[in-house]
């Protein structure tokens, strides 16, 4: 049975299902990559219930954003994890690997580095510190933070991305993320 | 930007930023999605800035980030934006109080790790919200209110940027309690007060206890005032003297109540005050400014308050699209 069209989502995803696999290969330079970041978006929308999506297509090309963001990060820690191999921080435990890496010191620089994120915050100017601030920290959406700051819609996004842009040039790519 | 093409922003750093908030918006739509990959792929100098400011963006939906922004977890505003402000006492209240249950912990063991690291406290306009800070104190929020709290060993200090708040002080004489407002310093010994701070015009109001105000620290000039039960002190920042007098603490601490109270104050005070709490500003004409209003006012939403002073004075709403002008009859 057909259950698309009960399924917006779905729908969508069966329409732009090229257009996501050639999107994700631009961004990952590998087609094969790429398809596992689409079967991603597919078992995340087919498991869970979404409700209401406003923009079916572009909520699957963000969804697949945060996946691939996650995939990576998840390629990184097994890299980390590789890597104390080598320097003998892991010892073997009934024929397991088992990471020595004290959780203590991973806590305290992923902390370090949110702390990091936050405190960036104060460099930013107070009107596109706010937008930002009510936008991503808040989740108001562009024309929420308009009206809260009593201010047109485009200065709203002008502010954000001044301040994503600033954010950037405050913070390594060491320290940013992943 | 530009919705049909490119943004325009010099360098590929700065419309990777742009094309970055462009389609991760709600609004934004799969048109954007396809235009920002015929921008990808034209250099990799593009793909490289853009992976860059997603990651940093996507960096700041991490929930464990927003907790650290604001230790309390209260970041949802307590109403839903979509709907018109209305302030529902009992639910903040209720809101508040699970939430401190949940996060007391939580909140506490980051303030103290991170102290004496700043933590902000911000609510938006209509809304109120308490916050029990990490030493016990309480401070409830006004509408559109910005501190910043910073909690040491040596002491407590809360800076008010804007707005109004009463604190609760739970007393601990090893560790002084400040509130630094415009160009002054308010220093309490464990008691109740009330501090705003509205167009450069502070006004602290003591409920209960002594509070000192004076300069702030290597500021010098201004004389420093003792305030009791009952006192008030208002000033115009930068002003050579503050003015003190006794005052009604019931009407300076009515908002925590969820209302404002007003004695013979003109409809220019009462649409002054008001419009701390509304989306849309309200704007007496110039014939009716100086109308004279004493009564008690729910905040419960700018159409009915509207209402009710269409009720009391010899007034009409006209409503516009960018605020309320207040007609004669």
């Amino acid at each position: 049975m057909d259950d698309s069209s009960a399924k917006p989502l779905l729908a969508a995803y069966l329409r732009k299902r090229a257009d996501l696999v050639r999107y994700f290969a631009l961004r990952l330079k590998s087609a094969a990559l790429a398809e596992d970041v689409v079967q991603d978006i597919y078992v995340r929308i087919a498991s869970a219930d979404t409700g209401q999506v406003a923009n079916p297509s572009a909520y699957l090309y963000r969804l697949g954003a945060n996946l691939m963001l996650d995939r990576l990060k998840q390629r990184r820690r097994a890299e980390a994890r590789d890597e104390a191999w080598q320097e003998g921080f892991l010892v073997r435990m009934g024929g397991e690997a088992v990471a020595e890496d004290p959780p203590a010191d991973a806590a305290f620089a992923a902390r370090q580095r949110l702390r990091r994120l936050v405190s960036a915050l104060d460099d930013l100017p107070p009107q596109r510190r706010r937008a930002f601030e009510l936008h991503k920290l808040q989740g108001l959406s562009h024309a929420e933070t308009a009206a809260e700051m009593g201010i047109s819609r485009s200065a709203v996004e002008k502010h954000i991305i001044a301040a994503l842009q600033q954010l950037v040039a405050l913070i390594g790519p060491e320290e940013d993320g992943a | 930007m530009n919705r049909a093409g490119a943004p325009t922003y010099g360098d590929a750093k700065g419309e990777a930023a742009a094309w970055v908030v462009r389609v991760h918006s709600d609004a934004a739509t799969e048109d954007d999605w396809l235009a920002l990959e015929a921008w990808l792929a034209a250099s990799e100098t593009r793909q490289t800035a853009f992976e860059r400011a997603e990651r940093l963006w996507l960096a700041y939906d991490e929930p464990e980030l927003k907790r650290l922004a604001q230790p309390q977890g209260v970041v949802v505003p307590i109403e839903p934006r979509r709907r018109p402000m209305r302030l529902a006492w009992p639910r903040v209240a209720a809101m508040a109080a699970s939430f401190i249950a949940a996060l007391a912990v939580a909140a506490g063991v980051y303030l103290w790790r991170a102290a004496p690291t700043a933590q902000t406290y911000v609510t938006a306009v209509g809304e109120v919200r308490d916050v029990r800070l990490a030493d016990g104190t309480h401070v409830r929020l006004n509408t559109d209110t910005r501190i910043t709290v910073r909690i040491g060993p040596g002491g407590r200090r809360v800076t008010l940027e804007r707005g109004e708040a009463m604190f609760d002080v739970t007393h601990d004489p090893a560790r002084p309690f400040e509130v630094l407002a415009g160009d002054q310093r308010v220093a309490d010994v464990g008691t109740r007060f009330d501090v705003s701070l509205y167009a450069r015009m502070l006004t602290v109001t003591v409920a209960s206890g002594v509070v000192e105000v004076g300069d702030l620290p290597g500021v010098g000039g201004a004389p420093t005032y003792r305030l009791t039960a009952g006192d008030q002190l208002r000033r115009d920042i930068g002003a050579a003297v503050s003015v003190t007098g006794r005052a009604s603490v019931a009407d300076a601490l009515a908002w925590t109540n969820g209302y404002l109270i007003f004695r013979d104050a003109t409809l220019a005070q009462v649409a002054r005050a008001l419009n701390r709490y509304f989306a849309t500003p309200l704007r007496p004409a110039a014939s009716v400014a100086s109308l004279r209003f004493s009564g008690v006012l729910m905040l419960d939403g700018e159409d009915t308050v509207v209402g009710r002073l269409e009720g009391f004075m010899p007034v009409r709403a006209v409503r516009g699209a960018q605020e309320i002008v207040l007609q004669p009859r």
